[in-house]
């Protein structure tokens, strides 16, 4: 086990193998083997557990596979020693589950952005982004300032004079 | 993600938090987004304005393009290429623009000379960091790929995918991964081989139909690990008797085949083909009868190795004549073999006859067990 501290405080032990979905905690780790606290100064314990959520799950996801194909008999006909509850959350897709995980509010979203890239964990921060893109996407240029609080800092001339100079982006 | 936009108007004090991540977060959000789509972000706020000109991803689609035309696309691509900042990196190009509306011969003669024109261009042809080049539906012949190589040192991952391949060299001591999908029957094409010189590839993935079987290949591929082919849709009297691509392959770990020509080629290949003595993965696709049990049987006899063995069916049903009667069924000889795996369709009874043939096979390999599963992708381990 491994003890992550929050920003503000807050310890959260978890399985070597669940920090280790980090890329900097894996490399601390390995860098130093007898490594059982580790502090995290740029995340606060509300964050801190959302992503320990997704880096379980994500673990987990992976374990269950395994273990259900260890199981698997030569009779063929599936995993039948392998408990009927543990085969159904692992059919369950890990892509609806993500897309379930990842329906958070905006500044919940930011932060789990900026975590995700503080952390190096590629999925999470692939997850986010796309998430934030998602949001982007399909809306009006009015639409994305009102739904992101973004100030337009350009005078009407001056939108109007990008528009027109730029004529081969916005046809 | 209507919770987040419902919820959005109680913001952090109303402060605009996406604006203020650093560039390479927003480029990452960008990278979800066609060109089009991310260049326009500019007028959003000055913050904004310039964000696309380092972008390190840039996704081109014809078929997101708003107003659908050719030229106008045309231009946005050039521009957007000419008008980027010079010394930002360029991680990933991708290209795509299959059009249905126009005819392939102009759309492909309309794209053709500003791809090119680019190329021309010292500034341009100098991508010395770009990694990954996808390249889909534009005419490549051998200079053009020549340029390519040079112009980009560092290349490490190159996806050409194609009706109108005309090159037969591909050297670089930079690519890892190489991905050829020549699409359809090429007719007028005059490449009949292939010579692959790229020592440091890892992972090679080709689906052809008549070309390069013709007269044969030539691969350089030493440090090679992973090999998917597929011998694409058979055309009619096509000859395979030179084909040897397998003979390129022998240093794979993992090695995938299929396609219907497969058992063609594996007929003319077979004899000659030398030892896959590191191979421990094999998986085949392809329909199975009586013959190509046998054939699948003198494939295992070049494989000491072989740990696992994945089976499944062609992706396309080939109406080939059903099972005989009684066959004599060959011993596996793979001392090391440890699974094998059949995906199956329940409907098929000819993979029940599979799996008899195949509990038989393995009869004098204790530690083997034949697996049966559903599962819709037979490579999945």
């Amino acid at each position: 086990m491994i003890t992550l501290t929050s920003s503000d405080g807050v310890q959260f032990d978890v399985r070597e193998a669940v920090a280790k979905e980090s890329q900097i905690i894996r490399d601390m780790i390995q860098d130093d083997c007898v490594i059982t606290n580790i502090p995290l100064a740029n995340v606060n314990h509300k964050i801190l557990s959302i992503v320990l959520e997704y880096c379980q799950m994500h673990v987990d996801k992976t374990e269950m596979e395994v273990n259900a194909s260890k199981h698997q008999t030569t009779t063929g006909e599936g995993s039948s020693s392998v408990p009927v509850a543990l085969k159904v959350s692992s059919n369950k897709n890990l892509n609806d589950w993500d897309k379930e995980f990842i329906n958070v509010d905006l500044d919940t979203l930011y932060d789990l952005i900026l975590a995700a890239n503080y952390l190096n964990i590629s999925g999470l921060l692939n997850l986010t982004t796309q998430a934030a893109a998602d949001i982007i996407k399909g809306k009006t240029t009015e639409e994305i300032r009102a739904t992101f609080n973004i100030k337009n800092d350009f005078t009407p001339e001056e939108e109007a004079a990008i528009r027109k100079e730029n004529p081969w982006a916005f046809e | 993600m209507a919770r987040s936009e419902s919820e959005s108007s109680g913001s952090r004090s109303n402060r605009d938090m996406l604006s203020s991540l650093p560039d390479s977060l927003l480029h990452h959000i960008m990278s979800f987004m066609f060109a089009q789509e991310a260049v326009q972000l500019c007028v959003l706020s000055k913050r904004w304005k310039t964000l696309w000109t380092t972008l390190p991803f840039l996704n081109f689609e014809f078929n997101e393009f708003v107003n659908n035309q050719l030229v106008a696309f045309t231009e946005f691509v050039s521009t957007v290429i000419l008008l980027r900042e010079a010394t930002s990196q360029l991680h990933t190009f991708t290209l795509h623009c299959v059009s249905y509306s126009v005819p392939a011969d102009v759309f492909g003669a309309a794209i053709r000379p500003w791809i090119r024109d680019t190329i021309h261009k010292p500034e341009i042809i100098n991508l010395p960091s770009l990694k990954q080049l996808y390249l889909e539906n534009q005419e490549f012949d051998q200079d053009f790929m020549s340029k390519i190589f040079c112009g980009c040192p560092v290349l490490e991952k190159l996806y050409v995918r194609s009706r109108f391949l005309e090159f037969s060299k591909i050297t670089s001591h930079s690519l890892k991964h190489l991905i050829i999908e020549a699409l359809g029957h090429l007719e007028s094409i005059e490449l009949s081989e292939m010579i692959i010189n790229c020592p440091n590839l890892l992972s090679f993935h080709f689906a052809t139909c008549s070309c390069p079987l013709k007269k044969g290949t030539m691969l350089n591929m030493p440090s090679l690990h992973e090999a998917h082919i597929e011998f694409g849709l058979c055309c009619d009297e096509l000859d395979v008797t030179k084909s040897n691509i397998l003979s390129g392959l022998t240093n794979v770990h993992h090695l995938r085949l299929g396609g219907d020509l497969l058992q063609a080629c594996l007929k003319a290949e077979i004899a000659n083909c030398r030892t896959f003595s590191k191979l421990t993965c094999l998986s085949v696709r392809v329909c199975f009868n009586c013959c190509q049990f046998d054939l699948l049987s003198s494939l295992l006899e070049h494989c000491p190795n072989l740990k696992k063995l994945l089976l499944g069916p062609p992706q396309n049903s080939c109406g080939c004549e059903v099972w005989s009667k009684q066959i004599k069924v060959p011993l596996f000889k793979c001392k090391q073999l440890e699974t094998v795996k059949v995906n199956f369709d329940v409907k098929d009874r000819t993979f029940h006859r599979m799996i008899k043939c195949l509990q038989e096979a393995v009869a004098e390999l204790p530690n083997c067990r034949i697996i049966k599963a559903r599962a819709c992708n037979p490579y999945t381990d």
